[in-house]
């Protein structure tokens, strides 16, 4: 089985959320990562077929996915990062509707809902209101719906939004089995969700894959770029302020063990560490202050010698009138 | 008591059994042979466990049990095929708590029977709240007492108008539910989309229109002096006029309140006839009824395109609502481009 993208656009007005994106995805589970605004909401929405995109195709193994329609959709489960209810549905009237809706045929719908909702630990809520639900419970529920049809396709936009540290655990596990001879690609900004658990990791940036390969190998990226160093804790700040900092550690003899993300040692005594994926996050999103650790640096530096020359120039004329 | 603990222990070791061919399954690193001896000693375990008490049936789990009962009867059922491997990622994920576990076990059987349109509408009448018949079965109540306190013929006309922009109100937010309640994007990747959705609840809404707009044709002229034919058409002007109206600013308004397009039409549609039969009570009488008829006939083609173009879009995906001047159709079919 194969998903194809190929060459996908999708503009909104003069802005393009999704700029020529293509991927070829097998069975495996697929980090997409990326900033807010970057395109993943898009691009997932483009792949269940809920937005039509202005240029490019989705294959799946070789065929068109609107060209499929419903077979495509009968074999696709999804997660979106926001969804509604019916008010007047409990969990278990919920999960029966979208049963219905996945062509699931009702004998079985009511043992696979009341299964799945006991899965994610909603088996003695089935019978509560979906309006009652707290918005963990309410992510809970959507999983079990995206999975209900067994689909060869999951695709999970923030599926972790809301839940708590043991229920991502549960996820993640959940996932895990479930993804062996399924295509699963799950959106996240929580970059330990998919960390252990994806087979690739895709970064997206301002609507295109600035990198893609497994963890590993991504990672590899920002070797040489990850620095520790144990600083003053006032010192701390201004490195805040000057780097891209993923971590502070403040001990009580008033030190600070501060883990930056910068090209260049950013302080005297900083040794290089093994990067993880939140690191390389770090660096590939790091915001307009820290764009160039180098140029900021240089700018700086140019800034200060010419006010130095400046006031030299001043000294020395005085120095010439006396 | 050598049951009970011969049941924990045997339930303890199917787990810790599952876990281990498991991991080694992922790892690869099992031959298909050694999986399917895996999966027998497993299943033995599990099963030992269950028929011994419920305490070590509670060590495997509730999502376990089910599971493996379903995969144990497989097995026996199908030990001497291939199907026993297939059936061996059931057993494992069943006793793990995995959803694919049971997803596989039952998803041969539910992906394989494929529902009709049918009996998809007969589910979306269902899903229906109890409170719109409610309301439909009261406001034929409210019309029949209306209409016997007051038999004239002309009011009677206004009266069936006034029915049938209110029940238009009542029933069009229905059709677009998924967009009120932010539902339309989940529904939007189901085999069943929304397009599926609208239809299906239109062919309900509709049914149930035509039976109470039908029902009063056929009660009131036994208590008063209208005439059933004449009482549906003017019940139907406005009806379709109402789901037309509400179809068409729905279909072009972003975020627009489908429930407000909807009442503020029915009101307006209320009002004006009201306003008909108050300064020209002539409109209800004899003399215009083929004036009605012909509304009737206009208003019926109206809300035929509205309803085909609001499918249309419905089809066309989450965004395709509320594309004013950006949105062309082709008339000849639902062939949508983008402008």
């Amino acid at each position: 089985m194969e998903l194809t993208i190929d060459r996908l656009s999708r503009q909104f007005g003069s802005h393009i959320a999704v700029d020529r994106v293509s991927a070829r995805l097998t069975p495996g589970v697929y980090g997409l990562l990326g900033a807010n605004g970057a395109g993943k909401t898009t691009l997932m929405r483009m792949v269940c077929g809920v937005l039509r995109p202005t240029s490019g195709s989705i294959l799946l193994d070789g065929r068109d996915i609107q060209a499929l329609g419903d077979h495509y959709r009968a074999r696709l489960g999804y997660l979106p990062q926001d969804f509604g209810y019916y008010p007047d549905f409990s969990a278990l009237d919920f999960m029966l509707y979208m049963a219905a809706l996945k062509g699931i045929d009702r004998k079985r719908a009511k043992t696979a809902a009341l299964e799945l909702l006991d899965l994610v630990g909603l088996g003695g809520a089935a019978r509560s209101k979906v309006r009652t639900f707290s918005g963990g419970m309410k992510q809970r529920l959507g999983i079990a719906q995206a999975v209900l049809n067994d689909p060869d396709v999951l695709v999970l936009d923030e599926p972790t939004a809301g839940l708590d540290p043991k229920e991502r655990v549960r996820f993640r596990n959940l996932i895990s089995s479930f993804s062996q001879d399924k295509i699963v690609v799950l959106s996240t900004h929580i970059v330990s969700d998919v960390e252990y658990i994806a087979d690739e990791i895709l970064v997206m940036r301002a609507g295109a894959f600035v990198m893609q390969g497994a963890p590993g190998a991504i990672t590899a990226q920002v070797e040489g770029r990850v620095w520790e160093c144990s600083v003053p804790a006032a010192m701390a700040d201004a490195l805040a302020e000057r780097f891209t900092v993923s971590n502070v550690h403040y001990a009580s003899d008033g030190q600070a063990v501060v883990r930056v993300v910068s090209d260049a040692q950013p302080a005297p005594g900083a040794r290089a560490v093994a990067p993880t994926l939140e690191d390389l996050y770090l660096y590939v999103f790091r915001d307009a202050k820290g764009i160039t650790d180098e140029g900021d640096h240089a700018s700086r530096n140019a800034a200060e010698l010419r006010g130095f020359v400046g006031r030299a120039r001043g000294v020395g004329r005085g120095g010439e009138e006396r | 008591m050598r049951r009970l603990v011969s049941g924990r222990r045997n339930a303890v070791r199917a787990e810790k059994l599952l876990r281990e061919h498991y991991v080694a399954e992922r790892a690869g690193v099992l031959s298909p042979s050694e999986r399917a001896v895996a999966i027998a000693e497993c299943v033995d375990a599990v099963e030992y466990a269950l028929t011994c008490n419920d305490v070590g049936s509670e060590a495997v789990g509730s999502v376990g049990r089910a599971g493996a009962e379903r995969a144990a009867s497989e097995r026996h059922a199908n030990e001497a095929t291939g199907y026993e491997l297939e059936s061996s990622r059931g057993r494992y994920g069943g006793s793990l708590g995995s959803a694919s576990g049971f997803s596989r076990t039952c998803s041969a059987k539910t992906r394989s029977a494929s529902p009709s349109f049918f009996s998809f509408v007969a589910f979306q009448a269902r899903a229906i709240p109890a409170r719109i018949w409610i309301a439909q079965a009261a406001l034929i109540a409210f019309v029949l007492w209306v209409c016997a306190l007051e038999p004239a013929e002309g009011f009677v006309n206004c009266v069936a108008a006034a029915l049938g922009a209110i029940v238009a109100g009542l029933g069009v937010p229905i059709v677009m539910a998924s967009r009120l309640y932010r539902m339309a994007e989940l529904e939007s990747a189901c085999r069943f989309n929304c397009r599926s959705v609208a239809a299906a609840r239109m062919v309900v809404i509709g049914s149930v229109d035509v039976l109470v707009l039908g029902a009063a044709a056929c009660i009131v002229p036994s208590l008063t002096n209208a005439y059933a034919l004449a009482f549906a058409m003017y019940a139907c002007v406005p009806y379709f006029a109402v789901c037309a109206g509400s179809f068409a600013v729905s279909r072009r308004a972003r975020g627009f309140s489908a429930m407000a397009v909807s009442v503020m039409l029915s009101l307006v549609a209320i009002g004006v006839c009201v306003l008909l039969q108050r300064v020209f009570p002539w409109v209800y009488g004899p003399a215009a009824v083929g004036a009605w008829a012909i509304a009737a006939a206009v208003a019926g083609v109206w809300l035929a395109r509205e309803a085909h173009m609001f499918l249309c879009t419905a089809a066309e995906g989450i965004d395709a609502f509320g594309c004013l001047g950006r949105f062309a159709y082709n008339e000849k079919g639902c062939d949508v481009s983008w402008s």
